[in-house]
């Protein structure tokens, strides 16, 4: 388990990181999203052991992070920028890492190279930016470690390669219990592999929920009334988050359960009523909104 | 599978990683290793092999002494290139080992892997020294297989090649240390390399600093403050191995014998000690400074905001004082107490050192004025250094220490270097004995007692003058002399008691109290070291010295010089009579009496690596009967005067622009007048002064002289240069040089 209490972070006096708090379960897939500058990397470079706070705590099971060896052997970090050694081969690469990490598999190494149709010996310097990013998520997932961390590592692969690298991540989770914790400029991009969502804004959090009780919390229905009055009746019995009217087709986001939702509307005059799904990034927005903060200049940068 | 490499505790083997270490530096290994072979095979292959071919050409029967000594030369103590080639090597490996600090994604990379900074930090100085120490062992190695090739066996020169083994090694660590600083303290590799620049040259800036202070501002300095002279402390390795090797305490000698290479080692191990220590203090700080190093730093000019400060003050206070001794020194308001250029030039030097330093560490002009309130500071700093040595604030100029601090001094007509009053080079030969050679007989001049009261005394009343004296002719372009001004240039070392020694630089008033001055020269104690017949009959007396060694007697005269070589007798029997001689010596014997002529006393070895032996010049006055008779016994005796049938003719040079023109580039004969006639020579010769050494002591002649050479009739064409003094020359004289004054 990940427990980050009232991380502080500075620089030059600008802070960078301030009164964040934030706990990541084990065997999830923590997302968290952000503008530039939000603090994603710095939060995760400090998780990962690269900085060191200025306040606060960061403790990977129970252990401060910080020039721990015991702790950091359990985390394997994917910057958004890898670096590999000048010259060098994937397969020099391979043995560097098993050098380093306990539980590093050649034989997964091998697998997933192959899977991914890239030339272990193939010097990296060759490579295209996306073809780097996947040697570098094929690294990782050899490590095996116990938490892998991942900034920004989707933008820059096509969208097959996005979908083969989430369903390795869920493979991994299953198997063994991987934990991950990953970055975005995209909530799109994270709405289907986390169990998690986080939004940084300005070096604090901005809101951390489950996507399955964010889910369950709010709903979108669209339906037609057959007069005013059953409308007001029946918007004095939901928990109105966003409401759209497009001529008589009313659509609201509400925070009130599917099926106290659909018991209501059973005792309403209606002409047409349908729950229709919510994408994450609507359900943050509503969720912000009511906050006060205007989500969309943050989600669409 | 899981790795195989790692121990059964999950810790990762330190061997694999320094060899995974070394393999992403292959560029660094093959780059060493190129320099190795470079040093220690290609070139001294190449040496050697011609250097046998001549010698076998020259039918030299010597040819494997020759060549081991050729060996020695390239593999032998104290090789300056070798020393270079180490340091810049301990800089590459620091830098490059630490470069990673400079990027954040490298940083990611290492810093997220399992190691702390310490073992990091371990890794990367080990694994400097596990690539570098193999290769030196290696060519260490091949240069004693080399030396087995061409020169033979002889173990003492293997053991001559192992330390020097051992000293570049110790080089290496020592800079890889202050390198290893640098290179953690900075935010990007071009600040690291000039960090490395100010941490290897910064005490040197400031000792040479100091040092122009001194000799801008002091009148009584000696001409060179021994910046290098002798180990000065610790100051960074590169300087410690350059002062080292430019103050070598022994003379490269043919092969070493075990008691000359024991001397060596036991000159230079507090050298290797001292800079051992510089490079423990310098990885350990640099450890600290890792250790707490804000990586999100990487990219600007100093990790540590203080280190910026510290080293821009350092950098503007230095540049501040030099531009302060140049305006001085060009406008020459050295002693003058107020002076407004001086301010601006001052002020400006340092303010723009300042904004310049802080675009450098920020790389943006608009932080020019950062940190803006350091430059008063740095300004005023700058003054008051000035100023201190302007005033004098600590009496340097006066100072004459207690006889009581005193364990003995020296002193000397005209003025010393520093380095030839301490220094004493060591001769070694093929067996091992060892005798000495003092550069300046000053080293066997103790003065203490009665003398030493008297110098005191002496130093109290030539302190000032010298003062008086560099301020009255500050200004004037030409050089002017002491005895312009009626006084000796002199010179004083003072021994104390705590093992200091003091040197200065003053001028004697000539009417100065005779009798403190005979109580210095007339004593045993300056003649003894004045001249130094006790050191030349040692070395005469070494039967083994001589045997390889001949003496040699130079008489000079008007200008001329005789020699001729001397046995063993011959050499002490001329040193017992200018012995003898010396006796009724004193100041006030040297003031009245011009000397006729100087002996000089010389000692070289059979092959010829120049003078072994040299003595100060000796006056020989026309009472000095017993080296005169001598003199005459060995045939080189000649007087100062000139009789008509020994000259040709006399030459007077009409035009002072006879030279060279410095604008037309074109050399001038300009107009001589010549005197061939046999009455002119014969008058000229009445009254024609060879230009001679007049002797110590003797005072300055005020006397309007003409100035003319004379060309000797010895078929030789040998020129004597001299004067006539203008109330006693002859009419014909006197009319041709006043046509000359009127053109």
């Amino acid at each position: 388990m990940i427990e980050i209490t009232n991380l502080y972070k500075s620089y030059d006096g600008y802070p960078a990181v301030s009164s964040l708090s934030l706990s990541m379960r084990e065997n999830e897939v923590f997302g968290m999203v952000g503008t530039n500058g939000a603090g994603k990397t710095t939060l995760l470079r400090m998780m990962t052991g690269v900085l060191r706070q200025d306040e606060g705590v960061i403790a990977i099971d129970g252990e401060p992070v910080f020039d721990n060896t015991r702790a950091k052997e359990k985390i394997f970090f994917i910057p958004d920028d890898p670096y590999y050694f000048p010259n060098s081969r994937p397969i020099d690469m391979m043995r560097h890492y098993i050098n380093i990490y306990p539980e590093f598999s050649e034989t997964r190494f091998y697998q997933l190279m192959n899977d991914f149709n890239l030339d272990t010996k193939r010097r990296i310097g060759g490579f295209s930016k996306g073809m780097k990013k996947q040697l570098s998520v094929i690294l990782g997932l050899s490590a095996k470690t116990k938490y892998l961390f991942c900034d920004e590592t989707f933008d820059g692969l096509d969208p097959l390669m996005r979908q083969a690298t989430k369903s390795l991540i869920a493979r991994d989770m299953d198997e063994r219990g991987l934990t991950t914790v990953m970055t975005s400029h995209n909530l799109r991009e994270l709405e289907d592999i986390c169990d998690h969502v986080g939004i940084l804004h300005q070096g604090g959090v901005l809101l951390s929920k489950d996507i399955t009780d964010l889910k369950v919390d709010v709903q979108k229905i669209q339906c037609v009334f057959a007069n005013e009055e059953e409308q007001k009746k029946a918007e004095e019995a939901l928990t109105i988050l966003d409401h759209k009217a497009q001529g008589r087709m009313q659509v609201y986001t509400v925070r009130t359960h599917q099926d106290d939702i659909e018991s209501i509307f059973d005792g309403i005059d209606k002409i047409y009523f349908e729950i229709l799904p919510l994408t994450l990034e609507e359900i943050f927005i509503s969720e912000t909104e009511v906050v006060g903060y205007d989500i969309r200049k943050i989600i669409e940068g | 599978m899981t790795s195989e490499k790692l121990s059964k505790d999950n810790t990762r083997n330190p061997l694999a990683l320094q060899i995974d270490m070394a393999k992403h530096r292959l560029w660094l290994i093959a780059l060493s290793g190129l320099a190795f072979f470079m040093f220690y095979v290609l070139i001294p292959l190449i040496a050697l092999v011609h250097s046998r071919n001549i010698l076998i050409l020259q039918e030299n029967a010597f040819i494997r002494t020759e060549l081991l000594n050729e060996a020695l030369s390239l593999y032998g103590l104290d090789s300056e290139w070798l020393s270079l080639a180490v340091a810049a090597l301990a800089v590459l490996f620091a830098m490059a080992g630490f470069s990673y600090l400079y990027r954040m994604n490298a940083l990611d990379f290492y810093e997220s892997e399992p190691f702390t900074r310490w073992e990091r930090f371990l890794h990367i100085c080990v694994n400097n020294l596990v690539i570098f120490t193999p290769l030196l062992i290696a060519s260490t190695v091949i240069a004693m297989l080399f030396t087995l090739i061409f020169g033979g066996l002889r173990l003492i020169v293997y053991l001559e090649i192992a330390i020097e083994m051992v000293r570049l090694f110790v080089l290496f660590f020592a800079v890889s240390g202050m390198a290893t600083l640098a290179a953690v303290l900075s935010g990007n590799l071009v600040i690291a390399v000039m960090l490395m620049g100010f941490l290897t040259f910064v005490e040197l800036f400031i000792r040479l600093l100091f040092t122009a202070c001194g000799e801008t501002y002091f009148t009584t300095v000696n001409s060179t403050l021994g910046l290098f002279g002798g180990f000065g402390g610790l100051t960074s390795p590169l300087v410690m191995d350059i002062a080292h090797l430019s103050g070598k305490s022994y003379a490269y000698t043919y092969y070493p014998t075990s008691r000359q290479l024991g001397v060596y080692t036991t000159g230079v191990a507090p050298y290797l000690l001292a800079m051992a220590l510089v490079g423990i203090v310098g990885f350990v700080a640099a450890y600290y400074a890792y250790k707490n190093r804000k990586l999100e730093n990487t990219g600007r000019g100093l990790c540590y905001p203080f280190a910026e400060s510290v080293v821009k003050i350092i950098i503007a206070v230095i540049v501040g004082v030099f531009a302060g001794i140049l305006i001085d020194s060009m406008v020459d308001t050295v002693h003058k107490n107020f002076s407004l250029i001086f301010f601006f030039i001052v002020i400006l030097a340092v303010v723009l050192t300042c904004t310049i330093g802080e675009v450098i560490f920020a790389k943006n002009i608009r932080m020019a004025l950062k940190r803006a309130w350091q430059m008063p500071v740095c300004i005023v700093v700058s003054i008051v250094i000035l100023y201190g040595f302007k005033l004098d604030v600590f009496g340097y100029d006066s100072y004459v220490p207690d006889p009581s601090q005193v364990e003995s001094a020296a002193f000397s007509y005209g003025q010393i270097y520093y380095d030839t009053v301490t220094n004493e080079t060591y001769y070694y030969d093929e067996t091992g004995d060892f005798s000495f050679d003092i550069g300046s007989s000053l080293t066997r001049m103790h003065l203490t007692g009665a003398s030493l009261d008297a110098l005191c005394e002496v130093a109290k009343i030539a302190m000032p003058a010298q003062r008086n004296f560099v301020i009255a002719i500050s200004g004037y372009n030409e050089y002017m002399d002491t005895a312009e001004y009626n006084l000796y240039d002199v010179s004083v070392v003072y021994r104390l008691k705590n093992g200091k020694e003091v040197t200065r630089h003053m001028a004697v008033p000539q009417d100065i109290d005779e009798g403190l001055m005979n109580t210095i020269i007339g004593s045993d104690e300056f003649k003894a070291g004045r001249y130094d017949l006790d050191g030349f009959a040692a070395h005469i007396e070494n039967p083994r010295y001589m045997q390889k060694s001949t003496a040699t007697a130079y008489y000079e005269y008007g200008g001329m010089q005789d020699q001729t070589s001397l046995d063993e007798e011959q050499a002490l029997r001329l040193a017992e009579a200018y012995r003898k001689d010396l006796v009724n010596y004193d100041f006030t014997f040297a003031k009245e009496h011009k000397a006729i002529g100087t002996l000089n006393l010389e000692i070289t070895t059979r092959w010829d690596r120049g003078s072994d032996y040299y003595s100060d010049a000796m006056a020989i006055y026309p009472s000095y009967k017993n080296t005169i008779k001598y003199l005459k016994k060995l045939k080189i005796y000649h007087d100062a005067s000139y009789k008509a049938d020994e000259v040709d003719h006399f030459q007077l040079y009409l035009s002072d622009q006879t030279g060279y023109d410095w604008e037309t580039y074109y050399y001038e004969d300009g107009n001589i007048i010549e005197y061939v006639k046999d009455d002119q020579i014969k008058a000229l010769c009445k009254v024609f002064c060879s230009d001679t050494y007049t002797g110590d002591w003797y005072p300055n002649e005020d006397e309007d002289r003409i100035y003319l050479s004379a060309v000797l009739s010895d078929g030789n064409d040998s020129y004597v240069y001299g004067y006539i003094p203008r109330d006693k020359a002859p009419a014909f004289l006197k009319k041709d040089v006043a046509k000359m004054e009127e053109e």
